[in-house]
């Protein structure tokens, strides 16, 4: 039941870092989130947690998201894979995707949320998420094996 | 999904490290129980009488079970759904006095307390019922196993029995239908006896076992219900 928040910390601010493309901004946002959820005693230890986070971080962002104009990630940012002709390509086939597919590439696969709480998050069942998490990994590698 | 492709999202979506992190944990920490302080922490809450009972009820078991024949087993498998009735007494305390919102309202949720004293008190019967069993055994004349799981399984029957009428019958008739679920599995413990008094374990084995099975399966599915049923009334 006990939330390693260290671990979290690093997922929700990447996660901000994704939709605000601002570490200084994403980092205020992420700080935000933690201060709300440690302020609210209702949460905790529910096994709720998780999407307590995820749903106050996503709303944070979408209101700084209509404050201002985001600025494109630097290209220096985005640190390499080991395999730098994938990650080339692997870059500009993510560009390609609709933004809440990279979210949701990024909650899954990076972040490793669970699906559960991905289904709440989103509001679709579980059979939809999969279905829909198989297409975009399966048109991923269907392009990278292309390229 | 792939190790590689896996490899290379976890780079793409790589965020430059966060400065500010280390002095804002340092700041915020805050203490989590472990599952074990969890458990002793909640056990304290436990009445005294749960425990003070539950000792008497095994004291009492093995009293009356010191006759030293072949049915001893059977008399102390008819007397452990008291010891279940025990554990739905406490189970149900907070409902059967209209607590349950004020402890939702807590900051130990109620789902973590009951489930944290359910296990103090599981563990103390288990622990209990795990002297008994090499016990009666040897008193018997039955393999240790044997003994336990005909011990186990009328408990396991009624704590199942007891989860299901405690989440259907409210207030202080819960109690009283558990009651009289845990007198109904004595009673057919009981019965059992009559029926076969010379016991030949080799035979009665694969039925003992599918029991046991059987009431473990509904024991852990009337706790999976009433554990979601706890969860829903938070949300409620």
């Amino acid at each position: 039941m006990a939330l390693d928040i260290e671990e979290q910390y690093e997922r929700i601010y990447r996660y901000c870092y994704f939709r605000l493309r601002d570490r200084h901004l994403a980092e205020d946002v992420t700080q935000e989130t933690f201060l709300r959820w440690l302020s609210s005693d209702t949460y905790r230890d529910t096994g709720q947690t998780i999407r307590y986070l995820y749903t106050i971080a996503r709303n944070l962002c979408a209101d700084e998201g209509r404050r201002q104009d985001f600025e494109p990630l630097p290209e220096d940012m985005m640190s390499d894979s080991g395999d730098p002709s994938l990650s080339l390509a692997l870059r500009d086939e993510l560009e390609r995707l609709s933004p809440e597919d990279r979210e949701l590439l990024l909650l899954r696969v990076v972040n490793e949320v669970p699906v559960g709480v991905l289904c709440k998050l989103y509001g679709v069942s579980r059979f939809a998420l999969y279905r829909r998490l198989r297409g975009i990994l399966r048109y991923l590698r269907e392009r990278l094996e292309g390229a | 999904m792939d190790r590689k492709l896996k490899t290379a999202l976890d780079a793409a979506f790589a965020a430059p490290p966060p400065e500010r992190k280390a002095s804002f944990l340092r700041a915020h920490r805050r203490r989590e129980l472990g599952t074990v302080e969890l458990i002793l922490t909640q056990a304290g809450y436990v009445r005294w009488w749960t425990w003070a009972g539950s000792a008497a009820l095994f004291a009492f078991i093995l009293a009356l079970a010191s006759g030293r024949e072949p049915g001893t087993v059977w008399t102390a498998s008819a007397l452990t759904p008291l010891l279940a009735l025990i554990a739905a007494a406490e189970w149900g305390r907070s409902r059967r006095y209209g607590m349950e919102e004020l402890e939702l309202a807590c900051r130990m949720p109620l789902r973590a307390a009951l489930l944290s004293r359910m296990a103090a008190v599981g563990l103390f019967h288990f622990a209990l019922l795990g002297l008994a069993a090499p016990v009666l055994a040897l008193w018997g004349g039955a393999g240790v196993f044997e003994t336990g799981a005909s011990l186990l399984t009328p408990y396991l029957l009624t704590a199942a029995v007891g989860m299901e009428l405690s989440r259907r019958v409210r207030g202080q008739w819960g109690l009283l239908a558990c009651a009289a679920a845990a007198f109904m599995v004595c009673a057919l413990g009981v019965l059992s006896r009559r029926a076969r008094r010379n016991l030949i374990w080799a035979e009665s084995g694969p039925v003992l076992w599918t029991a046991l099975g059987l009431t473990l399966a509904a024991a852990a599915l009337e706790l999976i219900k009433t554990i979601k049923e706890t969860e829903e009334l938070r949300w409620n």
